[in-house]
């Protein structure tokens, strides 16, 4: 890459939960940490006074400040306010409707789910920018293999707003099949069960001489690590609201702020369960002196999971039908995705496919990995390896009836052309519509509406005469593009596009536009905000141990800490950071002596 | 089997309509990508209409009902490597729609061809037999058997298990009849093509003919299927 001079393309991960950025170096892929120094980027945005706030730092504000923190965009994404409605119901912050896409009201501004992964994006491009030296114009991203066509064409303008040029929409469970592959020059064939935060896939491919053909694919983009979090999050507000009264019940009036909390309880248990037998829960319930506490085994969370799980065996089982194998088959089941960590998922997946499934691969960087893999293959650096993907989900246009008429069908190779050809029903009829839907079912309500086509300008003929093709293009990325072409004189024909989910192009160029000014301020803001972080812990700390310094310290050394107190304050109300730096840095020397004179204090006493 | 890619001489004599000259550098298209790219700058050709009519043509295979996958697809592999969008991401909008233009016709011959049914149907369509025809609802040397068994389950439904079963067995013989006969009108027709005679043109229309029956007896085994899980029997898997 940095051989050839040119500008390195980055692979992303795009999670629900968490979010990285790889690069292909010198042959190998290798993970470009964030500017906090992590490998993982938590996908959260914290809103302050209108400004955002990333990384941990914003996961942390999740707890403190839930009204204001959008985590996991990626779950409403593409999607409309009617299709959110019941997930918005149980989020935190407030999700409301608006033109095309869902609302975000938060923390003073009105922002998008497309915008936010925006900010995550944009801060990844400055994390690898930042590690590799220069700067970055173009990625990879990853979504998943059954994202439909409006989820994967807002990630590419997510992509976009981030100043980003997106070469490729790439598949997750192909990406890690290629990080997989690559590293054990394996071949055969592969089934990648992938459970990530809010989605899960499973992908099957064949894997010889360097091409990766995906042969089928399914999954579910409604289920993930996130719902094992609130599944047990709700029995734990069930039981606190049976034995305190305190309703913490998202989308039931319950406090959000407390139901953040219990969530981010339920997923620290989760994880330890991944390791112990059993994990201890402890919150402070608002208004109680006494902190609930509850002990959880991973028997009773493994109960607890198994039937949320229960669906990925459909999928996993619909794929390889669709690929005319049996589980006997298989060469190798790859695991991807942090949730496949837990014992009770990696027991569905071994009853699914009746093997023991490989966990060798890095479960939240293989993702990552494979996109960089990608980029490096379209940077034209590697020309032994070749992606071979499918459309994961059947393309249709609305008949007469409300029923759909498949063009494609899913498990097509891409790209991939259909041509239709259309008339008119009355004469001198000078337009057409056209109801473009995705999905597997008969009926158009079942399937999701993808977008609304009006064909123009027609020659006023009597009825059924005339004679316009469209084409439905299904590109690399699985996106559609349609153009339409008059066969009676071969003439181009002007198409109106509406999409049924999204942004319209003018609201794009006005964000693409916003962005742009906002850049430097986004830069003092986020100084300013992490020196507020860090200088809080400091502040909170002096303060508690006044009584004990009022008892221990001379008092012109308790004047002179309450003054450094009082002027680290004065500064974190301030609007620039460095001021806060300097004041965290004169507290912590006159809070010396009184942390060498408690730390004595606490030895004698405990003698 | 019989084997399957046609030599390349085959290829290019027999049915190159491309323009014959490179878009980019002006060599003649030539050699084991015609006519989908240029062997000397491997930029890919625009797609002709009348390309996307023979699919065999499109990846380069001898037109025959007997392809071997494993052959068929190293060919479709070969084809994937030099003109997949994915080698020309950084090379112009030019190079990289015509190579979408040129990875969708492939996908698609592919997806016909790897599939025996629809590369026979398609075979069928280019010498010009048509076989659309509606299907019969019912075969005709099975409608009696089909009508008594209906009756048997409605009118004494003990004794239906017992009829399903050999109705199922009868259905697989027939089955497997047809398949021989299809075989057998295939190689007849592939052998008259080795000939200097012209080729045989009878046995296509015979397994057109074939393809119908083929298609009466899918659904017919669907019905069978459904009345199966609606008795709740279980039989042994026919075939």
């Amino acid at each position: 890459m940095s051989s050839s001079g040119k500008s390195p393309i980055i692979g992303i991960d795009l999670g629900t939960t968490h979010s990285l950025v790889a690069v292909v170096q010198d042959g190998v892929p290798v993970i470009l940490k964030s500017r906090e120094g992590k490998t993982l980027l938590p996908s959260v945005v914290h809103f302050e006074n209108g400004q955002a706030v990333m990384g941990y730092l914003a996961k942390r504000r999740k707890i403190t400040d839930a009204s204001n923190t959008v985590f996991s965009p990626k779950r409403l994404l593409g999607r409309g306010f009617e299709d959110l409605k019941e997930l918005a119901s149980r989020l935190p912050y407030p999700v409301e409707p608006g033109e095309g896409v869902a609302k975000i009201r938060i923390g003073g501004v009105t922002t998008t789910a497309l915008e936010v992964s925006a900010m995550i994006l944009a801060e990844l491009k400055r994390s690898a920018e930042a590690s590799l030296g220069c700067s970055v114009q173009q990625a990879v991203i990853t979504v998943p293999a059954y994202f439909n066509d409006a989820q994967r064409q807002a990630t590419r303008t997510a992509g976009r707003l981030a100043g980003l040029q997106v070469l490729r929409i790439l598949n997750e469970p192909t990406a890690a099949a290629l990080a997989y592959g690559l590293d054990r020059k394996r071949e055969g064939t592969i089934a990648v069960y992938d459970l990530g935060g809010g989605t899960f896939d499973v992908s099957i491919l064949k894997l010889e001489d360097g091409i990766f053909e995906v042969l089928s694919t399914s999954g579910n983009t409604a289920l993930g690590g996130d719902d094992l979090d609130r599944a047990l999050a709700e029995r734990f507000a069930k039981e606190i609201q049976d034995q305190t009264g305190v309703n913490a019940l998202a989308g039931q009036g319950g406090d959000l702020q407390f139901w953040a909390q219990l969530l981010e309880r339920a997923e620290e248990a989760k994880i330890a369960l991944s390791s112990q037998e059993l994990a201890g829960v402890t919150i402070e319930v608002p208004g109680h002196g006494e902190p609930w506490r509850r002990k959880v085994s991973r028997q009773e969370f493994n109960d607890l999971a198994r039937p949320l799980l229960a669906p990925t065996a459909e999928a996993c089982l619909q794929a390889l039908q669709d690929a005319g194998l049996s589980p006997d088959e298989l060469t190798d089941v790859v695991l991807v995705g942090g949730p496949t960590r837990l014992a009770v998922v990696r027991e569905t997946a071994r009853s699914i496919f009746g093997r023991e499934p490989n966990a060798s691969v890095h479960p939240d960087e293989v993702v990552a990995l494979g996109a960089a893999i990608q980029a490096d293959i379209l940077a034209g650096n590697n020309q032994d390896l070749l992606l071979l993907d499918v459309v994961p989900l059947t393309l249709g246009i609305e008949t007469y009836g409300g029923l759909m008429s498949p063009l494609i069908a899913r498990n097509t190779r891409v790209p991939t052309v259909a041509q239709e050809t259309f008339t008119t029903y009355v004469d001198n009829q000078t337009a057409v519509d056209i109801h473009v839907l995705q999905g597997e079912r008969q009926k158009v309500e079942e399937n999701r509406s993808l977008a609304r086509f009006k064909l123009r300008g027609i020659t006023p003929l009597p009825a059924g005469l005339p004679r316009v093709q469209v084409q439905f293009l299904i590109d690399a990325d699985g996106i559609l593009q349609v153009s339409a072409r008059d066969l009676r004189d071969g003439t181009e024909q002007s198409i109106e596009v509406r999409p049924s989910f999204g942004l319209s192009d003018a609201e794009v160029e006005r964000l693409l536009s916003d962005g742009l000014a906002n850049s430097k301020e986004d830069e003092n803001f986020r100084a300013l905000v992490e020196a507020r972080a860090d200088a809080e812990p400091i502040l909170r700390a002096c303060e508690r141990s006044l009584d004990s310094a009022r008892r221990l310290l001379s008092d012109s050394d308790l004047q002179s800490l309450e003054t450094r107190i009082a002027a680290l304050r004065a500064a974190m109300n301030g609007t620039t950071a460095d001021p806060i730096r300097q004041e965290v840095f004169l507290l912590d020397q006159a809070s010396r002596k009184l942390a060498d004179l408690l730390v004595r204090d606490a030895v004698s006493t405990d003698r | 089997m019989v084997a399957v890619p046609a030599s390349p001489s085959e290829r290019s004599s027999a049915h190159l309509v491309s323009p014959a000259f490179c878009q980019a550098c002006g060599s003649p298209i030539s050699g084991e990508l015609a006519p989908h790219a240029c062997a000397q700058c491997g930029e890919p050709q625009p797609v002709q209409v009348s390309e996307g009519e023979d699919f065999f043509q499109a990846l380069g295979v001898a037109r025959s009902f007997r392809l071997e996958g494993p052959a068929l697809e190293k060919r479709f592999y070969f084809l994937s490597r030099s003109l997949h969008p994915d080698r020309f991401a950084q090379r112009g909008p030019q190079a990289l729609k015509c190579s979408i233009e040129r990875m969708s016709l492939l996908n698609r011959a592919y997806r016909a061809l790897k599939d025996p049914l629809q590369r026979r149907e398609h075979l069928l369509e280019l010498e010009g037999i048509s076989g659309k025809k509606t299907p019969q609802a019912v075969p005709l040397d099975l409608a009696d058997d089909w009508f008594e068994l209906q009756d048997v389950v409605m009118e004494s439904p003990e004794s239906a298990p017992q009829r399903l079963q050999e109705f199922v067995a009868r259905l697989s013989q027939l089955k497997s009849e047809r398949k021989m006969r299809v075989e057998s009108l295939e190689m007849r027709w592939e052998e008259s093509r080795t000939g200097t005679q012209s080729p045989d043109r009878e046995a296509l229309q015979l397994l057109a003919r074939e393809l119908e029956a083929g298609a009466t007896l899918a659904s017919l085994e669907r019905d069978v299927a459904r009345l199966t899980n609606r008795l709740g029997v279980t039989l042994g898997k026919s075939e």
